[in-house]
């Protein structure tokens, strides 16, 4: 059974559409044929030209479709009463079961691998020792559902994909403003994540977002491209749908079937918000904020290439379904309008963006590469598996936690690194979570805090809400566009320096320091032997190879002392692929 | 093992991309134990004779905040205004009185009066002149010095190769973060986390024990993986205890020369230019702040003139001496000139539409003026000049083809240079 309509399952996010208008606007595109009869004929045909062909067609191949893009550029809805219901596990894993075209099944990870690459997927952390002993010792059938659940309970976890999406929206700003409120979003969509708000209503939120960005700090995806309505259609587009459509800014798509004109007209949806910096707020300390308002008068322009000089032609708002709005529309009715059409459940892109992201987070590899691009042309791995865990998405209600639930209990999130992906291909595979992946900065970061102790002691700046200035030095050097294949992501000088030779680490792990972690292990644990375990425990989540106990105590036994051959020894660990990598 | 040695010297000759790069670490797993038999360095010093070295440098003082046309190298008298112009070592080409030093290597130096362009913005300004590209839509244009970097460093060179000092950089976009310029606040100070900490001994010791550790680990699978990482602490570890290292430690210099480049940081950090292009490094943009002159402008311009003339004026000279300045590319720009008109505060507002820049070096003949602005500098009424002509100019003062494409992350190919025509009169 679909979900009701907006205006009467989500009284949270809209109070009451400000006229008539809006309201037939939302229902068009939640509930469209329910509503048939309250809506004007005019409206409703081009609706009615992109289902109705479509209705005939079993649900399946409906969603199997391989073509987004149906006549020249038009965005192909949905029925939502074909979603069904949500997924469970076993019909996940018999999914992929069924996409696997080889026999092997692949190795699953051993528990200690497993447990690692699940507290960094989940909270962002590595397990302390205690938690991977807890899990190798539990004889609980259940033990790693469980162990998921409580892991998705924790706070840790709405902060960890907060980080993700925080970065996915400001690497690709070009505005020097993206610094301003980068934290603020960030624990605004922790927030968000831990309450397991839909992702609709998410999204909706940062579209809409109006005011001052310390009172809206979701208005940070609009702030942060300084309210550019060419920038923001871009970017919504790309980072909710899939979709790309920013090409055809300037000319009519190379490669895909949208025009300039659809370009321009998605950006009028968006053409009436400004944003302004206004200084000496009393809000915050730093007494700056950006202000995101509505611009009354003057319509959304085209610019003609020919003659820059020139205003260029007036763009109404028409979405990516050939289905115009009103250019009288007001800001706040434009962007509830487009907030709409970016999150209707007819609109399967919304749920596939979303879907295809976690699984390359987690898994390592996406449906497609890159993982933003879901184009006519975009090579699709597993498009049934992919269409039926969308369709679910869509059918719980754009649960979070629910998605998350089924992928990490899945069989292709149990597999080990390394093992022959199922479905026979020689490379990365979505089916199995072997690819590794870079820890990102804030990983890195949070996990030698763990390892260390005391790495967030230097505090931000008194009052200023923002990371410490230890975890900025790392994100400096180790931060990335989440948006980016893993392959392309390289490693750097400056990050090799920091972690052999950072003043910072240094002191933290000199066991000569007062209150030194390492020197309170070697305290605890005089036999070496006992020591190496607990260390490679504590820095890899795992214990020690004959052979690498082999080679630590053999360093042991030649260094000058206990103090610097354990210093020396984690310092090495810290360097290791190993360690700033996820199996 | 020759056979090895071959595949990889040549990867490495068309080492000019991640794509490349990935190639060669691929080749080097394929090789099974090669890195560890043989070593990165001697690979590399195995593939050294054939790799092409052009040789070719940049320096780039940057005006940050728009350095005014007129009170720099393009007075005018009978304009508003109360500096007065001087002559130069080349008769008939005056500059602003600030600017004494400079007019005595104005025989090297070429100036460019026609600068003209749209952007009023700091911010989009700064952007279009270091990536040659106006900002907006989601493209992270390349900054020049990552585009000129990756087409002229070597790949054998132990430190970057693209340095910035004193301001906030551009950085390589979407081009392969190697690319991205290392920063440098401070030019009297060693640069962040290049000192072992530990007695070179000992880090030595370390990177044993790591080394060792890499070839046991027991999660196995991605050999590329682990190699490229050995690859980067390779080279991490060759730069921290690189003999060159020396080079940021500009004490090193005769007293005399330290203050003739003058005592404070932006002098220093043309030192500093020098020593690393005459070290290797390809590609260093030094920062000159403050240009923003909406109030008190004749006193802040007169200020910043006093730290940028004998700096510019010094390493011309300086480059010269050594036989440098053939192969270097001097160039000296801001992002936009100032209205020809005061305002109310004794200012002067912003002025994209004309504006001027000086040019030395790389085989460009000094002495030259390039286009003309009216008597009141507001207008350019001769040989006007674009950004994209200007970077291409450059790029070809170089010996890059500007119009070479890069692969954006959209998968659309993007040019160094997008149109643009070089000024014919630099072509040699």
């Amino acid at each position: 059974m679909s979900r009701l309509p907006v205006v009467t399952s989500r009284p949270m996010r809209v109070a009451l559409p400000s006229s008539l208008l809006g309201l037939l606007l939302l229902t068009t595109l939640t509930n469209a044929d329910e509503r048939q009869a309250m809506m004007p004929r005019e409206q409703f045909a081009p609706l009615r030209r992109a289902t109705q062909p479509q209705a005939k067609l079993p649900p399946k191949l409906e969603w199997v479709s391989a073509k987004p893009v149906e006549v020249g550029g038009q965005l192909s809805l949905i029925d939502p009463r074909t979603l069904g219901k949500p997924l469970t596990i076993a019909e996940l894993d018999a999914l992929i079961k069924s996409s696997a075209t080889s026999a092997d099944p692949g190795r699953e990870a051993p528990e200690d691998h497993f447990v690692r690459r699940l507290f960094l997927d989940t909270i962002g952390q590595i397990p302390a020792p205690a938690d991977v002993r807890d899990y190798l010792e539990s004889d609980s059938p259940d033990k790693k559902a469980q162990l998921i659940e409580r892991l998705l309970s924790e706070p840790r976890y709405g902060r960890h994909w907060a980080r993700y999406w925080r970065d996915a929206i400001a690497y690709r700003t070009a505005s020097d403003q993206r610094r301003l409120g980068l934290f603020d979003i960030e624990t605004w969509l922790a927030e968000q994540f831990n309450q397991n708000r839909p992702w609709d209503e998410i999204v909706s939120d940062m579209l809409r977002a109006e005011g001052l960005s310390d009172s809206t700090p979701e208005g940070y995806f609009i702030a942060a491209h300084e309210g550019r309505p060419a920038d923001v259609a871009g970017e919504a587009s790309r980072l909710f749908l899939g979709i790309q459509i920013a090409c055809a800014q300037c000319h009519d798509h190379p490669s895909d079937a949208w025009t300039r004109n659809q370009f321009h007209q998605v950006a009028s949806f968006f053409g009436k918000a400004r944003t302004r910096l206004r200084r000496n707020v009393d809000t915050n300390r730093r007494g700056v904020a950006i202000e995101i308002f509505s611009r009354p008068l003057g319509d959304y322009r085209m610019p003609d290439l020919d003659d820059p000089g020139s205003p260029g032609d007036v763009m109404g708002p028409t979405f990516l379904t050939g289905q115009p709005v009103s250019n009288d529309l007001s800001d706040a009715q434009r962007r509830q309008a487009a907030s709409a059409f970016f999150t209707s459940k007819r609109n399967p892109y919304f749920a596939k963006a979303f879907v295809n992201r976690a699984w390359a987070k987690l898994t390592g590899v996406g449906f497609t590469t890159p993982v933003d691009d879901l184009s006519l042309l975009a090579d699709v791995r597993h498009p049934e598996l992919f269409e039926a865990l969308s369709r679910s998405f869509a059918a719980s209600d754009y649960d979070v936690k629910e998605l998350m639930r089924l992928i990490l209990n899945s069989s292709a999130y149990a597999a080990a690194a390394g093992s022959p992906a199922p479905d026979g291909s020689v490379g990365e595979s979505p089916l199995t979570a072997a690819t590794a992946k870079r820890l990102t900065s804030d990983q890195l970061f949070d996990s030698l805090d763990l390892i260390l102790g005391g790495l967030e002691e230097t505090r931000p700046r008194r009052g200023l809400n923002r990371p410490s200035e230890s975890r900025r030095t790392f994100r400096e050097a180790f931060g990335f566009d989440p948006s980016t294949p893993a392959s392309d992501i390289d490693g750097t000088i400056p990050q090799a320096l920091l972690l052999m030779n950072n003043p910072m680490l240094h002191q933290r792990i000199d066991t000569k320091r007062p209150g030194s972690v390492l020197a309170k292990l070697l305290e605890h644990y005089p036999s070496d032997p006992e020591m190496i375990e607990m260390l490679y425990l504590r820095v890899l989540g795992r214990l020690p190879s004959s052979k690498e106990n082999a080679i630590a105590k053999d360093y042991v036994a030649k260094s000058a002392s206990r103090g610097e051959a354990y210093e020396d020894l984690l310092w090495a660990m810290l360097n290791t692929t190993e360690f700033l990598n996820n199996h | 093992m020759t056979d090895l040695i071959r595949r990889v010297s040549n990867a490495t000759i068309d080492r000019h991309g991640a794509i490349q790069r990935r190639d060669f670490l691929r080749t080097i797993g394929v090789g099974a134990a090669g890195l560890s038999m043989l070593g990165w360095q001697d690979l590399l010093l195995a593939a050294a004779p054939t790799l092409r070295q052009q040789g070719k440098s940049v320096i780039v003082l940057w005006m940050q905040g728009g350095p005014s046309h007129l009170e720099t190298f393009d007075p005018k008298p009978k304009a508003e205004g109360e500096a007065k112009s001087i002559g130069t070592a080349v008769p008939g080409i005056e500059i602003a009185e600030y600017w004494p030093q400079v007019a005595k290597q104005m025989k090297d130096i070429t100036l460019i009066r026609s600068m003209s362009n749209k952007e009023g913005n700091h911010q989009r300004a700064t952007y279009q002149l270091h990536t040659g590209y106006i900002p907006g839509g989601t493209v992270r244009h390349p900054s020049f010095g990552s585009l000129v970097t990756k087409e002229l460093a070597p790949a054998d060179f132990d430190l970057p190769g693209y340095v910035s000092i004193g301001g906030p950089a551009r950085g390589a976009g979407f081009l392969p973060v190697e690319y991205n310029p290392f920063q440098l606040g401070n030019p009297a100070k060693m640069p962040d986390n290049v000192d072992t900490i530990v007695p070179k001994q000992r880090f030595q010791r370390r990177l044993g024990l790591l080394n060792q550790l890499e070839g046991s680990s027991t999660k196995g699978g991605d050999d590329a993986m682990v190699s490229d990482h050995r690859t980067l602490y390779s080279k991490a570890s060759t730069f921290s205890t690189s003999p060159k290292l020396g080079v940021f430690d500009i004490k090193d210099e005769p007293a005399a020369l330290r203050q003739a480049y003058g005592d404070n940081r932006f002098g220093q950090g043309c030192l500093l230019a020098r020593r690393l292009v005459e070290t290797g490094t390809t590609y260093v943009e030094v920062t000159l702040g403050g240009w923003d002159t909406h109030f008190n402008h004749f006193e802040q311009v007169s200020n910043l003139a006093e730290q940028c003339d004998p700096a510019f004026a010094t390493l011309i000279a300086d480059l010269k001496q050594r036989g440098m300045l053939d192969d270097t590319l001097v160039v000296w720009m801001g992002e936009f000139g100032r209205t020809p008109k005061l305002n109310g505060r004794g200012g002067r507002d912003h002025f994209p539409r004309a504006f001027n820049v000086a040019l030395a070096g790389c085989g460009i003949e000094g002495g030259q003026v390039i286009g003309k602005t009216s008597d009141d500098a507001s207008e350019v009424i001769e040989e006007p000049v674009s950004v994209v002509d200007l970077f291409a100019t450059l790029c070809t003062r170089l010996g890059i083809d500007p119009h070479k494409e890069n692969m954006s992350p959209l998968g659309r190919p993007m040019k160094i240079v997008d149109g643009g025509t070089p000024i014919e009169s630099l072509l040699s």
